[in-house]
């Protein structure tokens, strides 16, 4: 079957089509930055962008959200009403999508997080093609810029062109859908692309190295500069720690239990009420979030959680740079 | 697919609130129905106090008693304190019980040497009144208790610490930090007590519950006894949020307390730098 493209101008068009039946969430401007967001008006998507300064997880995992309701009268507690409504994420780069599996499996290993996994129900996942940056290695995790493991639909960006390319059934309901948009297309394999920023070695191995490597000078040398701010633990995709607190609702006999997302990199995050604190050291916490992305963590594929994203390093207030400290261990 | 959210806490009753010391109240509660908890001794539940927040919180109360389960609690800070303003007859939420506790099958036949130190007597007396309770005693071998407190006046359960004293088949020694009026018993830090302890190596379970500080010196001294690592078991406390493997605040390493723990053969863990 001869493949097809949608040209470039017509995005907001096959947007248009798009939100008929769902929401749909995309990369939109912000500055000199850009912002996942639901789109309204079709002309404010676009899919030529580096990376958002949040990632999807604030979709499924908000920064703060109820997981509980109480009633302090008649003595109940409840789960919160979940609705879920289809919602087409349009334009994602794959390393993003990795991410959303990484915390699937973490929300679903042990036992299941309803909160969670129900946000995951009625997704669908519209890809792109992307040119890494100067921040982006997502190769060297494992992820290549022609990895389409999961989409519905992936789009790949030739000139002024994508080609579309449906995987699942809901991906061909949609290219049906943008039929009379589409274009024959003459582009077959995929763009050879290169990531300057690499790993000196690729994942493979890496949870063994960290075995080695709790003393490495490394950890104390990143920690002299980290401020422990947090925002590495905040702009990264897959990371899902939180905090929990209860809030009772202004002259009223209702509340909720609210989690919130929370950092390792903060003293406090380990601090129990008897004073003591299990990770004090500054360099410490900067060893734990690592391992956390490269070893203590794996999904049921044995794949890391870094998924080389570059936002920690894009975003870090002290320029620490994880390809740095990684590569001075391998 | 029917999922249920985890972190609703089932409403259940305070049906006994008692001080125990300035600091520690003792609570017993029950489930719905006087349902079970279910629990083996070592575990714990996450208490809800109604629009205060939750903590974790070890069963003190052997499986082995029906229709309700105990818990000592002291009071440190918001959801603790909030805790001992609670009556008999009041609510609370519960979820649990989470992590592992001791497989009492391992204990089957050994020598079982408990040390606790403090608050630490709280987790392992569910271990004890398991072992002692008359159905079960012949199971196991001897019980050694080793119990420090700061000062007599710090003294949990005391009506049962009598009752180990007096009793042939356990063998009870304790001793304070720190002597006040009336105090006639040893006085020391808890380790001080182990070398008057004779063990039959071979056959002999550890375990050990207390302050942070004493699992070091306490292994330390069990070793240089001649016991080995895999014949201690620990039961850690660390910072909890969720109890179920997913707020990442309970980590040790690559290990969440909350799941595998708060009770560990110590050979599991002695080679996870963040454990002990
Ligand atoms: C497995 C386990 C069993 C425990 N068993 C008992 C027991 O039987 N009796 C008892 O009195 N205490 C026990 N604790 C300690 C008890 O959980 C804390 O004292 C309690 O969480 C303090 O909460 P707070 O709201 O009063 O204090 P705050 O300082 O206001 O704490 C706020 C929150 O931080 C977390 N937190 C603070 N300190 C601790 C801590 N030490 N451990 C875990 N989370 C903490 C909790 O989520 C708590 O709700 C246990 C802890 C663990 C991990
Ligand atoms: S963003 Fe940078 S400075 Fe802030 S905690 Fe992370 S590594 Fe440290
Ligand atoms: S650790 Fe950094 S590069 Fe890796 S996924 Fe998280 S934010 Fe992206
Ligand atoms: S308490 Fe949340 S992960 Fe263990």
């Amino acid at each position: 079957m001869a493949s097809k493209a949608l040209p470039k101008d017509k995005i907001p068009q096959a947007v248009s089509i798009l939100k008929k039946q769902y929401k749909v969430i995309g990369a939109t401007p912000k500055g000199k930055n850009f912002v996942f967001k639901e789109i309204e008006d079709p002309n404010e998507v676009t899919l030529d962008y580096n990376t958002t300064i949040l990632p999807l997880k604030k979709f499924f995992l908000p920064p703060r959200e109820v997981i509980v309701e109480f009633n302090l009268q008649s003595k109940e507690y409840r789960g919160e009403d979940i609705k879920v409504e289809p919602k087409v994420f349009f334009g994602i780069h794959n390393y993003e999508l990795q991410a959303v599996f990484r915390l699937d499996f973490a929300f679903k290993n042990g036992v299941s997080d309803e909160t969670y996994l129900k946000k995951r129900e009625k997704n669908v996942f519209i890809g792109v093609s992307y040119i890494p940056d100067d921040f982006h290695f997502s190769e060297s995790v494992g992820i290549p810029t022609d990895l389409k493991e999961g989409f519905d639909i992936f789009l790949t960006r030739y000139d002024s062109h994508y080609r579309v390319e449906a995987m699942t059934e809901k991906g061909r309901e949609i290219e049906n859908a943008w039929e009379e948009l589409l274009v024959p297309c003459d582009y077959e394999g995929d763009p050879v692309v290169h990531f300057k920023n690499k790993l000196k070695q690729s994942v493979a191995g890496i949870r063994e190295i960290f075995h080695g490597a709790y003393n490495h000078p490394i950890w104390k040398e990143t920690a002299r500069k980290c401020y422990s701010c947090g925002t590495c633990n905040l702009v990264c995709p897959t990371c899902y720690c939180f905090d929990v607190s209860d809030e009772v609702i202004l002259g009223t006999d209702k509340g909720v239990r609210a989690r919130r997302w929370d950092s390792c990199q903060a003293l406090v995050f380990t601090k129990v009420a008897g004073g003591d604190v299990f990770r004090e050291k500054r360099y410490d916490r900067v060893r734990h979030r690592m391992s956390r992305k490269f070893a203590y963590i794996m999904d049921e594929k044995d794949r890391p959680f870094c998924v080389g994203c570059g936002r920690c390093v894009r975003q870090c207030t002290a320029d620490i740079n994880i390809v740095d400290v990684m590569n001075a261990l391998l | 697919m029917e999922m249920k959210n985890i972190y609703v806490p089932e409403v259940a009753d305070l049906i006994k609130v008692e001080k125990m010391t300035e600091l520690e109240t003792f609570f017993e509660v029950k489930l719905p129905g006087g349902r079970d908890l279910g629990h083996e001794p070592g575990q714990f539940v996450q208490v809800s106090v109604f629009g205060v927040g939750e903590a974790p919180i070890s069963v003190s109360s052997t499986p082995l008693k029906k229709g309700s389960f105990e818990m000592v609690v002291r009071r440190v800070g918001n959801v603790t304190n909030a805790m001992h303003r609670l009556k008999a007859g009041d609510k609370l939420g519960i979820r649990g019980p989470f992590g592992h506790g001791f497989n009492m099958d391992e204990f089957a036949g050994k020598d079982i040497l408990v040390i606790a130190g403090g608050i630490g007597l709280v987790p392992l007396r569910s271990l004890i009144n398991t072992v002692i309770a008359e159905s079960e005693r012949k199971k196991y071998g001897r019980l050694i208790i080793l119990y420090g407190a700061k000062t007599k006046e710090e003294f949990l359960f005391r009506d049962e610490l009598g009752m180990w004293t007096e009793r042939d088949d356990i063998e009870y020694m304790v001793t304070v930090d720190r002597k006040t009026p009336g105090w006639e018993g040893r006085v020391g830090v808890i380790t001080t007590l182990i070398p008057d302890v004779k063990l039959d190596l071979k056959n002999t379970l550890a375990v050990i519950c207390g302050p942070p500080v004493m699992y070091k010196f306490v292994i330390l001294s069990l070793r240089s006894k001649g016991l080995k690592d895999n014949q201690i078991y620990v039961s850690l406390e660390r910072k909890m949020k969720c109890g179920v493997g997913k707020c990442g605040h309970c980590q040790i390493n690559n290990i969440y307390v909350c799941q595998e723990g708060p009770v560990f053969n110590y050979a599991r863990i002695e080679d996870l730098k963040e454990a002990i």
